[in-house]
């Protein structure tokens, strides 16, 4: 802010010519408005110019134009809303960070620290060993909201025919997260946007676009 | 107006300020229909908050989406010691500010504003008049800072100490920045009457 600030500590009429405007909106305090009145009795100038500000308080209220219609802006609230949750319920743990972030560093750097402290003990004891495990196959997750009145073996037959999986939700706003394979994922997101029970698709890899 | 009627009386539909604290709480607790009431409530006092500091009726969707996706997120951290609506016109001046700055609006001309003190003359009825008449122009000579004070000040009816608390910024800058943009408006009134 590089606005310069005045100092209003001249003489009575300059620090009530600054108070003007908030006796006109009938804001100040008790020591403030008795300050204002006993001077504006008395000062011409001080009177000429409560009578510009009210015109100018009167201008304002002239002013007034109608508000727009609340229900699209209301409609893209809903999908920003609906697309944090299903953020929040494909990363709980990023949620919790963002609430908790300084009991969340505490926590961090705790485990580092037993992870250091650990893996130094067991380098020291254990012997080597491997384990062999198998890839996992990957997938695609979807955040889909559902037609509230969608019944659940609908909704059964619905994940089953795209060997969609069930991996979180329903949130607050009714999305839920589905784990579908790669290899099923474009015609599974093809059949579930022209289902008519589901409402709302988006794919969580690509950043929310269906 | 005189009279005490502080902050948003006009705006709140029979909502009292303790039925907006409640209502921010159940945002807070994630509430999507909550969440909705309150845009209804804010709705048309934001959208005219932020077409008078702002001018520009293209930014005034995006920025009242924004506020209150701000709103939505940020919540759980409203801690009572002020108002709801101190609170939510806060973040919509933040917003205001850094849509403005996105689309290379100038935001701070106030230094170049000082050259204009010597320009105040008297007032008369006929400035008034012209006031009255040309309230639109003559704001938009103004810094987005003043135009916010101005806002705030007559046609939502703060008080100065509030208004200090919505821009994040002391008391006393409140004051300069009304003292300044009071001036300017009458200046360009005068100069613009002359020119007739």
């Amino acid at each position: 802010m590089n606005g310069r600030i005045i100092k209003f500590e001249g003489p009575v009429h300059a620090e009530v010519d600054r108070l003007l405007p908030w006796w006109v909106n009938g804001t100040l305090d008790d020591d403030e408005r008795t300050q204002v009145e006993q001077h504006v009795a008395e000062c011409v100038a001080c009177q000429r110019e409560i009578a510009w500000l009210r015109a100018m308080q009167h201008a304002y209220d002239a002013k007034d134009v109608a508000a727009n219609d609340a229900t699209p802006a209301l409609r893209r609230l809903r999908r920003r809303v609906a697309h944090e949750h299903a953020n929040a319920i494909a990363s709980p743990i990023t949620s919790w960070w963002h609430r908790n972030r300084r009991v969340a560093w505490v926590i961090a750097a705790q485990a580092v620290l037993m992870l250091v402290l650990g893996g130094a003990w067991l380098q020291q004891r254990a012997p080597s060993y491997h384990t062999l495990s198998t890839p996992t196959a990957k997938s695609e997750l979807l955040v889909v909201t559902f037609d509230p009145k969608t019944s659940e073996a609908r909704l059964r037959e619905l994940l089953r025919a795209n060997h969609a999986r069930l991996v979180g939700g329903p949130s607050q706003t009714g999305a839920y997260l589905l784990s579908v394979p790669d290899e099923n994922a474009d015609a599974a997101r093809q059949r579930l946007r022209h289902a008519p029970e589901v409402t709302l698709l988006e794919n969580l890899d690509s950043g929310g676009s269906p | 107006m005189h009279g005490g009627d502080s902050g948003t009386g006009k705006w709140s539909n029979g909502v009292s300020d303790d039925d907006e604290a409640v209502l921010l709480g159940r945002v807070a607790a994630e509430e999507v229909a909550a969440f909705e009431d309150l845009y209804r409530l804010y709705s048309p006092r934001l959208q005219r908050f932020v077409r008078g500091i702002t001018r520009q009726p293209t930014l005034i969707e995006e920025i009242l989406d924004d506020t209150m996706m701000v709103v939505w997120r940020k919540a759980y951290t409203f801690n009572h010691s002020a108002k709801v609506s101190t609170w939510i016109l806060a973040i919509a001046y933040r917003q205001s500010l850094k849509a403005l700055r996105r689309s290379g609006d100038a935001i701070h001309d106030e230094v170049a504003d000082h050259a204009d003190l010597s320009a105040a003359g008297p007032d008369d009825v006929l400035l008034q008049q012209e006031l009255r008449k040309h309230l639109d122009a003559a704001l938009s000579t103004l810094s987005t800072e003043q135009r916010t004070v101005m806002e705030l000040t007559y046609y939502f009816g703060y008080a100065c100490r509030e208004i200090a608390e919505i821009m994040g910024c002391p008391v006393d800058t409140v004051k300069t920045r009304m003292f300044y943009a009071r001036r300017k408006l009458r200046a360009w009134l005068s100069s613009r009457r002359e020119a007739i």
